[in-house]
Protein backbone atom coordinates (compact mmCIF):
# COMPACT_ATOMS: atom_id res chain seq x y z
CA UNK A 1 0.00 0.00 0.00
CA UNK A 2 3.00 2.47 0.63
CA UNK A 3 4.53 1.80 -2.61
CA UNK A 4 0.90 2.97 -4.43
CA UNK A 5 0.66 5.76 -1.98
CA UNK A 6 3.76 7.32 -2.85
CA UNK A 7 3.17 6.82 -6.58
CA UNK A 8 -0.49 8.27 -6.86
CA UNK A 9 1.40 11.37 -5.03
CA UNK A 10 4.20 11.02 -7.29
CA UNK A 11 2.32 10.75 -10.24
CA UNK A 12 0.13 13.59 -9.63
CA UNK A 13 3.37 15.44 -9.63
CA UNK A 14 5.20 14.18 -12.18
CA UNK A 15 1.80 15.20 -14.71
CA UNK A 16 2.43 18.72 -13.85
CA UNK A 17 6.18 18.93 -14.88
CA UNK A 18 6.26 16.41 -17.49
CA UNK A 19 4.12 18.79 -19.74
CA UNK A 20 6.00 21.37 -18.70
CA UNK A 21 9.33 19.49 -19.35
CA UNK A 22 7.18 18.17 -22.86
CA UNK A 23 6.98 21.36 -24.13
CA UNK A 24 10.28 22.53 -23.18
CA UNK A 25 11.66 19.56 -24.67
CA UNK A 26 9.41 20.54 -28.26
CA UNK A 27 10.44 24.29 -28.15
CA UNK A 28 14.26 23.11 -27.60
CA UNK A 29 14.10 20.09 -30.80
CA UNK A 30 12.02 23.23 -32.67
CA UNK A 31 14.62 26.08 -31.55
CA UNK A 32 12.22 27.73 -29.84
CA UNK A 33 11.32 28.97 -25.94
CA UNK A 34 8.40 27.58 -24.97
CA UNK A 35 6.75 28.52 -22.00
CA UNK A 36 8.07 32.18 -20.56
CA UNK A 37 5.67 33.77 -19.16
CA UNK A 38 4.21 31.87 -16.07
CA UNK A 39 6.94 31.61 -13.31
CA UNK A 40 10.88 31.51 -13.81
CA UNK A 41 11.11 30.57 -17.42
CA UNK A 42 7.58 29.77 -17.75
CA UNK A 43 7.62 26.82 -14.97
CA UNK A 44 4.52 27.54 -13.41
CA UNK A 45 2.63 27.52 -16.90
CA UNK A 46 1.28 23.75 -16.26
CA UNK A 47 -0.19 24.89 -12.71
CA UNK A 48 -1.86 28.05 -14.46
CA UNK A 49 -3.01 25.57 -17.06
CA UNK A 50 -4.03 22.77 -14.78
CA UNK A 51 -5.89 25.60 -12.51
CA UNK A 52 -7.86 26.43 -15.72
CA UNK A 53 -8.59 23.59 -16.59
CA UNK A 54 -10.37 22.55 -13.32
CA UNK A 55 -12.70 25.63 -13.26
CA UNK A 56 -13.81 24.78 -16.59
CA UNK A 57 -18.04 23.40 -16.57
CA UNK A 58 -18.19 19.55 -17.03
CA UNK A 59 -19.49 19.81 -20.63
CA UNK A 60 -21.93 16.69 -21.90
CA UNK A 61 -23.00 17.04 -25.48
CA UNK A 62 -27.33 16.06 -25.54
CA UNK A 63 -26.44 12.66 -27.95
CA UNK A 64 -24.35 11.39 -25.69
CA UNK A 65 -24.58 8.37 -24.09
CA UNK A 66 -24.33 9.36 -20.73
CA UNK A 67 -23.44 6.56 -18.54
CA UNK A 68 -20.21 5.63 -20.40
CA UNK A 69 -19.62 8.90 -21.46
CA UNK A 70 -18.78 9.94 -17.70
CA UNK A 71 -17.41 6.80 -16.07
CA UNK A 72 -14.90 6.04 -19.66
CA UNK A 73 -12.28 8.56 -18.26
CA UNK A 74 -12.12 7.01 -14.40
CA UNK A 75 -11.88 3.38 -16.25
CA UNK A 76 -9.09 4.44 -18.27
CA UNK A 77 -7.32 6.17 -15.07
CA UNK A 78 -7.90 3.06 -12.98
CA UNK A 79 -6.75 0.51 -15.42
CA UNK A 80 -3.29 2.88 -15.77
CA UNK A 81 -3.27 3.30 -12.05
CA UNK A 82 -3.89 -0.39 -10.98
CA UNK A 83 -0.79 -1.29 -13.34
CA UNK A 84 1.32 0.21 -10.46
CA UNK A 85 0.56 -1.69 -7.75
CA UNK A 86 2.94 -4.46 -8.37
CA UNK A 87 5.76 -2.14 -8.64
CA UNK A 88 8.75 -1.93 -6.14
CA UNK A 89 9.81 0.81 -4.57
CA UNK A 90 13.12 0.50 -3.51
CA UNK A 91 14.65 -2.14 -1.49
CA UNK A 92 12.61 -2.22 1.59
CA UNK A 93 9.01 -1.36 0.44
CA UNK A 94 7.76 -4.11 -2.76
CA UNK A 95 4.86 -3.50 -4.23
CA UNK A 96 1.89 -6.13 -4.30
CA UNK A 97 2.87 -9.36 -3.22
CA UNK A 98 1.56 -11.48 -6.30
CA UNK A 99 3.12 -14.44 -7.67
CA UNK A 100 2.50 -13.13 -11.28
CA UNK A 101 3.19 -9.16 -10.36
CA UNK A 102 4.67 -8.67 -14.34
CA UNK A 103 1.81 -10.55 -15.90
CA UNK A 104 -1.26 -8.78 -13.68
CA UNK A 105 0.52 -5.54 -14.49
CA UNK A 106 0.25 -6.13 -18.54
CA UNK A 107 -3.05 -7.97 -18.06
CA UNK A 108 -4.58 -4.81 -15.89
CA UNK A 109 -3.25 -2.14 -18.32
CA UNK A 110 -4.78 -3.83 -21.10
CA UNK A 111 -8.35 -3.06 -19.70
CA UNK A 112 -7.68 0.68 -20.55
CA UNK A 113 -8.61 -0.12 -24.18
CA UNK A 114 -12.53 -0.46 -22.78
CA UNK A 115 -12.24 2.99 -21.46
CA UNK A 116 -11.19 4.16 -24.73
CA UNK A 117 -13.79 2.43 -26.65
CA UNK A 118 -16.27 3.35 -24.14
CA UNK A 119 -14.99 7.31 -24.07
CA UNK A 120 -14.95 6.75 -28.11
CA UNK A 121 -18.70 4.92 -28.54
CA UNK A 122 -20.26 7.05 -25.83
CA UNK A 123 -19.20 10.48 -27.85
CA UNK A 124 -21.67 9.97 -30.59
CA UNK A 125 -18.36 11.38 -32.63
CA UNK A 126 -17.28 10.02 -35.85
CA UNK A 127 -13.81 11.28 -34.94
CA UNK A 128 -14.38 10.06 -31.18
CA UNK A 129 -15.40 6.71 -32.98
CA UNK A 130 -12.45 6.27 -35.22
CA UNK A 131 -9.92 7.37 -33.31
CA UNK A 132 -11.21 4.42 -30.15
CA UNK A 133 -11.53 1.70 -33.35
CA UNK A 134 -7.74 2.93 -34.16
CA UNK A 135 -6.80 2.91 -30.50
CA UNK A 136 -7.99 -0.99 -30.07
CA UNK A 137 -6.12 -2.13 -32.88
CA UNK A 138 -3.23 -0.42 -32.00
CA UNK A 139 -3.31 -1.45 -28.42
CA UNK A 140 -4.42 -5.15 -29.29
CA UNK A 141 -1.56 -5.56 -31.87
CA UNK A 142 0.96 -4.18 -29.51
CA UNK A 143 0.73 -6.21 -26.65
CA UNK A 144 2.02 -9.43 -28.13
CA UNK A 145 5.39 -7.84 -29.26
CA UNK A 146 5.33 -5.98 -25.67
CA UNK A 147 4.26 -9.45 -23.82
CA UNK A 148 6.90 -11.36 -25.77
CA UNK A 149 9.78 -8.84 -25.06
CA UNK A 150 8.98 -8.69 -21.30
CA UNK A 151 8.77 -12.96 -21.75
CA UNK A 152 12.46 -13.12 -22.67
CA UNK A 153 13.39 -11.30 -18.90
CA UNK A 154 11.25 -13.02 -17.49
CA UNK A 155 12.98 -16.46 -19.23
CA UNK A 156 16.47 -15.15 -17.99
CA UNK A 157 15.28 -14.15 -14.26
CA UNK A 158 13.10 -17.01 -13.76
CA UNK A 159 10.42 -14.84 -12.04
CA UNK A 160 7.60 -12.60 -12.33
CA UNK A 161 7.94 -10.88 -9.27
CA UNK A 162 9.48 -7.59 -10.18
CA UNK A 163 11.25 -7.04 -6.44
CA UNK A 164 12.82 -10.42 -7.36
CA UNK A 165 13.93 -9.30 -10.39
CA UNK A 166 15.21 -6.27 -8.98
CA UNK A 167 17.08 -8.10 -6.54
CA UNK A 168 19.20 -10.31 -8.89
CA UNK A 169 20.60 -7.16 -10.04
CA UNK A 170 21.96 -5.73 -7.03
CA UNK A 171 25.25 -6.19 -5.89
CA UNK A 172 27.46 -4.69 -8.21
CA UNK A 173 26.42 -1.49 -9.47
CA UNK A 174 25.81 -1.01 -13.82
CA UNK A 175 27.38 -4.67 -14.54
CA UNK A 176 25.15 -6.47 -12.79
CA UNK A 177 22.05 -4.99 -14.93
CA UNK A 178 20.39 -7.40 -16.83
CA UNK A 179 21.00 -5.49 -20.26
CA UNK A 180 24.70 -5.82 -18.93
CA UNK A 181 25.01 -9.83 -17.67
CA UNK A 182 22.78 -10.78 -20.64
CA UNK A 183 23.14 -8.28 -23.75
CA UNK A 184 21.20 -10.16 -25.48
CA UNK A 185 18.41 -8.75 -24.02
CA UNK A 186 19.16 -5.37 -26.22
CA UNK A 187 16.79 -6.09 -28.55
CA UNK A 188 13.68 -7.17 -26.52
CA UNK A 189 14.70 -3.73 -24.54
CA UNK A 190 14.18 -1.61 -28.42
CA UNK A 191 10.97 -4.53 -28.60
CA UNK A 192 9.79 -2.79 -25.14
CA UNK A 193 10.32 0.54 -26.02
CA UNK A 194 8.95 0.68 -29.52
CA UNK A 195 5.99 -1.28 -28.40
CA UNK A 196 5.62 0.97 -25.28
CA UNK A 197 4.91 3.98 -26.98
CA UNK A 198 2.79 2.33 -29.29
CA UNK A 199 0.91 1.26 -25.92
CA UNK A 200 0.80 4.60 -24.05
CA UNK A 201 -0.40 6.35 -27.57
CA UNK A 202 2.47 8.41 -28.61
CA UNK A 203 3.78 9.65 -31.63
CA UNK A 204 5.00 7.97 -33.57
CA UNK A 205 2.13 5.83 -32.74
CA UNK A 206 -0.65 8.72 -31.50
CA UNK A 207 -3.11 7.58 -34.46
CA UNK A 208 -6.16 7.22 -31.87
CA UNK A 209 -5.85 11.24 -30.98
CA UNK A 210 -4.08 12.34 -33.61
CA UNK A 211 -4.82 15.84 -33.65
CA UNK A 212 -4.59 16.97 -37.21
CA UNK A 213 -6.64 14.39 -38.80
CA UNK A 214 -8.82 13.45 -35.66
CA UNK A 215 -8.77 16.61 -33.51
CA UNK A 216 -7.77 14.45 -30.33
CA UNK A 217 -9.64 11.27 -31.41
CA UNK A 218 -11.10 9.67 -28.49
CA UNK A 219 -11.60 12.53 -26.27
CA UNK A 220 -12.21 15.41 -28.55
CA UNK A 221 -16.02 15.38 -26.78
CA UNK A 222 -13.99 15.81 -23.51
CA UNK A 223 -13.09 19.17 -21.91
CA UNK A 224 -12.23 20.52 -18.06
CA UNK A 225 -11.35 17.59 -15.81
CA UNK A 226 -12.34 14.17 -17.52
CA UNK A 227 -9.94 15.50 -20.60
CA UNK A 228 -7.57 16.29 -17.71
CA UNK A 229 -8.21 12.73 -16.81
CA UNK A 230 -7.68 11.23 -19.99
CA UNK A 231 -4.24 13.22 -20.41
CA UNK A 232 -3.40 12.44 -16.69
CA UNK A 233 -3.86 8.43 -18.13
CA UNK A 234 -1.97 8.49 -20.82
CA UNK A 235 1.43 10.41 -18.82
CA UNK A 236 0.35 7.86 -16.23
CA UNK A 237 1.29 4.67 -18.87
CA UNK A 238 4.53 6.91 -19.74
CA UNK A 239 5.74 6.44 -16.15
CA UNK A 240 4.50 2.96 -15.79
CA UNK A 241 5.99 1.70 -18.81
CA UNK A 242 9.17 3.61 -18.08
CA UNK A 243 9.78 2.12 -14.62
CA UNK A 244 8.93 -0.97 -15.73
CA UNK A 245 11.37 -0.70 -18.50
CA UNK A 246 13.93 0.56 -15.98
CA UNK A 247 13.30 -2.60 -13.49
CA UNK A 248 13.50 -5.06 -15.75
CA UNK A 249 16.49 -4.08 -17.84
CA UNK A 250 18.36 -1.34 -16.18
CA UNK A 251 18.63 -2.54 -12.57
CA UNK A 252 15.68 -0.95 -10.93
CA UNK A 253 16.22 0.93 -7.79
CA UNK A 254 20.16 -0.72 -7.49
CA UNK A 255 22.65 1.91 -8.04
CA UNK A 256 24.60 2.58 -11.17
CA UNK A 257 28.03 3.05 -9.63
CA UNK A 258 30.76 0.22 -9.27
CA UNK A 259 33.08 0.07 -6.71
CA UNK A 260 36.89 1.21 -7.88
CA UNK A 261 39.57 0.26 -6.01
CA UNK A 262 38.68 0.77 -2.11
CA UNK A 263 36.07 3.35 -3.27
CA UNK A 264 32.71 1.56 -2.65
CA UNK A 265 30.62 3.78 -4.08
CA UNK A 266 28.01 1.39 -5.12
CA UNK A 267 27.28 0.65 -0.92
CA UNK A 268 27.72 5.12 -0.35
CA UNK A 269 24.72 5.56 -3.04
CA UNK A 270 22.46 2.09 -1.74
CA UNK A 271 19.72 2.39 0.68
CA UNK A 272 16.11 3.63 0.60
CA UNK A 273 15.94 7.33 -0.23
CA UNK A 274 19.12 6.94 -2.98
CA UNK A 275 16.88 3.31 -4.29
CA UNK A 276 13.57 5.42 -4.58
CA UNK A 277 16.25 8.19 -5.98
CA UNK A 278 18.15 5.40 -8.87
CA UNK A 279 14.51 3.88 -9.81
CA UNK A 280 13.01 7.07 -10.61
CA UNK A 281 15.47 8.59 -11.96
CA UNK A 282 16.47 5.44 -14.50
CA UNK A 283 12.11 5.84 -15.56
CA UNK A 284 12.47 9.81 -15.89
CA UNK A 285 15.58 9.88 -18.60
CA UNK A 286 13.18 6.65 -20.53
CA UNK A 287 10.51 9.09 -20.16
CA UNK A 288 12.64 12.03 -21.47
CA UNK A 289 13.81 9.54 -24.63
CA UNK A 290 9.97 8.59 -25.06
CA UNK A 291 9.08 13.04 -25.39
CA UNK A 292 12.33 13.06 -27.69
CA UNK A 293 11.33 10.52 -29.90
CA UNK A 294 7.97 12.43 -30.34
CA UNK A 295 9.91 15.40 -31.31
CA UNK A 296 11.72 14.01 -34.00
CA UNK A 297 9.39 10.71 -35.89
CA UNK A 298 6.77 11.92 -37.73
CA UNK A 299 3.64 9.88 -37.32
CA UNK A 300 3.04 6.39 -39.64
CA UNK A 301 0.17 5.47 -41.14
CA UNK A 302 -2.64 3.14 -40.58
CA UNK A 303 -0.93 0.13 -42.66
CA UNK A 304 2.46 1.01 -41.52
CA UNK A 305 1.31 0.84 -38.00
CA UNK A 306 -0.08 -2.88 -37.97
CA UNK A 307 2.99 -4.04 -40.40
CA UNK A 308 5.54 -2.71 -37.86
CA UNK A 309 3.46 -4.45 -35.26
CA UNK A 310 2.55 -8.03 -37.22
CA UNK A 311 5.53 -8.14 -39.84
CA UNK A 312 8.52 -7.04 -37.49
CA UNK A 313 8.22 -6.62 -33.66
CA UNK A 314 6.33 -10.12 -33.68
CA UNK A 315 8.30 -12.38 -35.57
CA UNK A 316 11.53 -10.94 -34.08
CA UNK A 317 10.11 -11.14 -30.19
CA UNK A 318 9.59 -14.47 -31.00
CA UNK A 319 12.96 -15.10 -32.31
CA UNK A 320 14.52 -13.32 -29.72
CA UNK A 321 12.47 -15.38 -27.00
CA UNK A 322 13.68 -18.40 -29.13
CA UNK A 323 17.13 -17.18 -28.32
CA UNK A 324 16.77 -16.14 -24.87
CA UNK A 325 15.73 -19.61 -24.11
CA UNK A 326 18.54 -21.03 -25.64
CA UNK A 327 21.12 -18.39 -23.30
CA UNK A 328 19.08 -19.44 -20.46
CA UNK A 329 19.50 -23.07 -21.20
CA UNK A 330 23.59 -23.33 -22.26
CA UNK A 331 25.43 -20.00 -22.36
CA UNK A 332 24.77 -18.61 -18.65
CA UNK A 333 24.53 -22.25 -16.87
CA UNK B 1 -13.45 -8.36 5.63
CA UNK B 2 -13.37 -11.08 2.92
CA UNK B 3 -16.89 -11.90 3.36
CA UNK B 4 -17.82 -8.19 2.92
CA UNK B 5 -15.47 -8.53 -0.19
CA UNK B 6 -16.92 -11.77 -1.55
CA UNK B 7 -20.56 -10.33 -0.98
CA UNK B 8 -19.52 -6.74 -3.08
CA UNK B 9 -18.16 -8.86 -6.08
CA UNK B 10 -21.22 -11.09 -5.82
CA UNK B 11 -22.75 -7.93 -6.00
CA UNK B 12 -21.05 -6.50 -8.75
CA UNK B 13 -21.47 -9.91 -11.10
CA UNK B 14 -25.63 -9.95 -10.24
CA UNK B 15 -25.90 -6.30 -11.49
CA UNK B 16 -23.52 -7.01 -14.59
CA UNK B 17 -26.05 -10.00 -15.26
CA UNK B 18 -29.02 -8.12 -14.53
CA UNK B 19 -28.13 -5.41 -17.22
CA UNK B 20 -27.14 -7.57 -19.88
CA UNK B 21 -30.33 -9.39 -19.54
CA UNK B 22 -32.25 -6.60 -19.04
CA UNK B 23 -30.45 -3.93 -21.43
CA UNK B 24 -32.02 -3.47 -24.85
CA UNK B 25 -28.50 -1.45 -26.29
CA UNK B 26 -25.43 -4.44 -27.45
CA UNK B 27 -23.19 -2.15 -26.10
CA UNK B 28 -24.02 -1.33 -22.96
CA UNK B 29 -24.49 -4.86 -22.56
CA UNK B 30 -21.03 -5.81 -24.01
CA UNK B 31 -19.64 -3.32 -21.06
CA UNK B 32 -21.63 -4.92 -18.14
CA UNK B 33 -19.98 -8.42 -19.42
CA UNK B 34 -16.53 -6.72 -19.33
CA UNK B 35 -18.20 -5.22 -15.17
CA UNK B 36 -18.95 -9.39 -14.85
CA UNK B 37 -15.87 -11.04 -15.76
CA UNK B 38 -13.76 -8.23 -13.89
CA UNK B 39 -15.64 -9.35 -10.64
CA UNK B 40 -15.73 -12.79 -11.04
CA UNK B 41 -12.01 -12.27 -11.35
CA UNK B 42 -11.77 -10.68 -7.94
CA UNK B 43 -13.60 -13.93 -6.83
CA UNK B 44 -11.16 -15.99 -7.94
CA UNK B 45 -8.69 -14.01 -6.32
CA UNK B 46 -10.63 -14.11 -2.95
CA UNK B 47 -10.55 -18.19 -3.53
CA UNK B 48 -6.65 -18.14 -3.94
CA UNK B 49 -6.68 -18.89 -7.60
CA UNK B 50 -4.46 -15.72 -8.35
CA UNK B 51 -3.39 -16.89 -11.81
CA UNK B 52 -6.87 -17.79 -13.29
CA UNK B 53 -7.84 -14.34 -12.15
CA UNK B 54 -5.03 -12.58 -14.41
CA UNK B 55 -5.89 -15.07 -16.98
CA UNK B 56 -9.71 -13.72 -16.62
CA UNK B 57 -8.74 -10.49 -17.16
CA UNK B 58 -6.17 -11.00 -19.46
CA UNK B 59 -8.23 -12.80 -21.97
CA UNK B 60 -11.75 -12.22 -21.69
CA UNK B 61 -12.34 -8.66 -20.16
CA UNK B 62 -9.07 -7.15 -22.10
CA UNK B 63 -9.31 -9.59 -24.94
CA UNK B 64 -12.88 -10.86 -25.52
CA UNK B 65 -15.17 -8.24 -24.22
CA UNK B 66 -13.11 -5.81 -26.30
CA UNK B 67 -13.13 -7.78 -29.66
CA UNK B 68 -16.95 -8.04 -28.93
CA UNK B 69 -17.23 -4.40 -28.78
CA UNK B 70 -14.95 -3.83 -31.41
CA UNK B 71 -17.23 -5.96 -33.69
CA UNK B 72 -20.09 -4.36 -33.08
CA UNK B 73 -18.76 -1.21 -33.99
CA UNK B 74 -17.37 -2.30 -36.79
CA UNK B 75 -21.04 -3.93 -37.88
CA UNK B 76 -22.93 -0.76 -36.96
CA UNK B 77 -24.86 -0.07 -39.90
CA UNK B 78 -25.15 3.27 -41.36
CA UNK B 79 -28.88 4.72 -40.67
CA UNK B 80 -29.36 3.34 -36.84
CA UNK B 81 -28.13 5.63 -34.21
CA UNK B 82 -28.48 3.09 -31.26
CA UNK B 83 -27.57 -0.68 -31.76
CA UNK B 84 -31.04 -2.60 -30.16
CA UNK B 85 -31.19 -5.19 -29.64
CA UNK B 86 -35.19 -7.01 -30.16
CA UNK B 87 -36.18 -10.04 -27.54
CA UNK B 88 -39.09 -12.26 -29.35
CA UNK B 89 -40.73 -15.04 -27.57
CA UNK B 90 -39.63 -13.85 -24.29
CA UNK B 91 -42.25 -16.49 -22.58
CA UNK B 92 -40.74 -19.33 -24.26
CA UNK B 93 -36.79 -18.12 -23.02
CA UNK B 94 -37.93 -17.34 -19.70
CA UNK B 95 -39.43 -20.71 -19.34
CA UNK B 96 -36.21 -22.71 -20.75
CA UNK B 97 -33.97 -20.53 -18.64
CA UNK B 98 -35.98 -21.13 -15.24
CA UNK B 99 -35.91 -25.21 -16.77
CA UNK B 100 -31.79 -24.97 -16.96
CA UNK B 101 -31.63 -22.84 -13.62
CA UNK B 102 -33.87 -25.75 -11.75
CA UNK B 103 -31.72 -28.65 -13.21
CA UNK B 104 -28.60 -26.62 -12.24
CA UNK B 105 -29.84 -26.20 -8.79
CA UNK B 106 -31.23 -29.85 -8.41
CA UNK B 107 -27.52 -30.84 -9.82
CA UNK B 108 -25.55 -28.89 -7.18
CA UNK B 109 -27.88 -30.33 -4.27
CA UNK B 110 -27.35 -33.50 -5.52
CA UNK B 111 -23.70 -33.59 -6.19
CA UNK B 112 -21.27 -34.28 -3.01
CA UNK B 113 -18.34 -32.25 -3.85
CA UNK B 114 -15.14 -33.79 -2.10
CA UNK B 115 -13.48 -31.41 0.17
CA UNK B 116 -9.66 -30.93 -0.48
CA UNK B 117 -7.06 -29.31 1.23
CA UNK B 118 -6.00 -26.74 -0.64
CA UNK B 119 -2.47 -26.47 -1.21
CA UNK B 120 -1.42 -22.86 -2.01
CA UNK B 121 1.87 -21.87 -2.86
CA UNK B 122 3.40 -19.00 -2.50
CA UNK B 123 4.70 -19.31 -6.57
CA UNK B 124 1.28 -20.73 -8.25
CA UNK B 125 2.47 -19.26 -11.91
CA UNK B 126 5.75 -21.86 -11.63
CA UNK B 127 3.58 -25.02 -10.54
CA UNK B 128 0.96 -24.67 -13.30
CA UNK B 129 3.79 -24.14 -15.75
CA UNK B 130 5.47 -27.36 -14.35
CA UNK B 131 2.17 -29.55 -14.23
CA UNK B 132 1.76 -28.14 -17.91
CA UNK B 133 5.22 -29.20 -19.43
CA UNK B 134 5.04 -32.37 -17.29
CA UNK B 135 1.76 -34.70 -16.12
CA UNK B 136 -0.42 -32.69 -18.58
CA UNK B 137 1.78 -32.07 -21.37
CA UNK B 138 -0.42 -33.79 -23.72
CA UNK B 139 -3.43 -31.07 -23.34
CA UNK B 140 -1.01 -28.12 -23.81
CA UNK B 141 0.36 -29.94 -26.93
CA UNK B 142 -2.96 -30.06 -28.15
CA UNK B 143 -4.06 -27.08 -27.55
CA UNK B 144 -0.95 -25.17 -29.06
CA UNK B 145 -2.05 -27.11 -32.02
CA UNK B 146 -5.95 -26.23 -31.85
CA UNK B 147 -4.33 -22.55 -31.27
CA UNK B 148 -2.60 -23.32 -34.35
CA UNK B 149 -5.16 -24.57 -37.13
CA UNK B 150 -7.44 -21.26 -35.38
CA UNK B 151 -4.35 -18.99 -36.01
CA UNK B 152 -3.55 -20.73 -40.05
CA UNK B 153 -7.53 -20.30 -40.82
CA UNK B 154 -8.07 -17.05 -39.51
CA UNK B 155 -5.32 -15.99 -41.94
CA UNK B 156 -6.55 -17.82 -44.94
CA UNK B 157 -10.35 -16.55 -44.35
CA UNK B 158 -8.58 -12.75 -44.02
CA UNK B 159 -6.54 -13.46 -47.19
CA UNK B 160 -9.38 -14.76 -49.54
CA UNK B 161 -11.96 -11.57 -48.49
CA UNK B 162 -9.18 -9.59 -49.61
CA UNK B 163 -8.55 -11.19 -52.61
CA UNK B 164 -12.41 -10.28 -53.56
Amino acid sequence: MLSLAFYLLFLLVFVVFAVYAERKTAAFIQNRLGPMEVGPRGMLQTVADLLKMIQKEDIKADAVDKLPFLIAPIIVFVAVFAGFSVLPLNAEVAGSNVSGGLFLMLAIISLDVLGILMAGWASNNKYSLFGSMRSVAQIVSYEIPIGLSVLCVVIITGTLDLQKTSLLQSGRGLIDWNIIQHPVLIIPFLIFFISGLAESNRTPFDLPESESELIGGYHTEYSGFRWGIFMLSEYGMMLLLSIVGAILFFGGWNSPLVRIGSWDLYTMTSGTVWGTFWLLSKALLLVFIQMWVRWTLPRLRVDQLMSLSWKYLTPLSILMLFICGIWKLWLIS
Amino acid sequence: MSEFVQFFFFLLTLIGVGVIVSTKNVVHAAYALALVLVSLAGIYVLLNAELLAIVQILLYAGGVVILLVFGVMMTRRGSEDVLVSESKNSILALALSLAIFSLLVYVFSEATFESFESTITSDQVREIGVSFLTNHIVAFELIAFVLLVALVGASYLAKMSSND
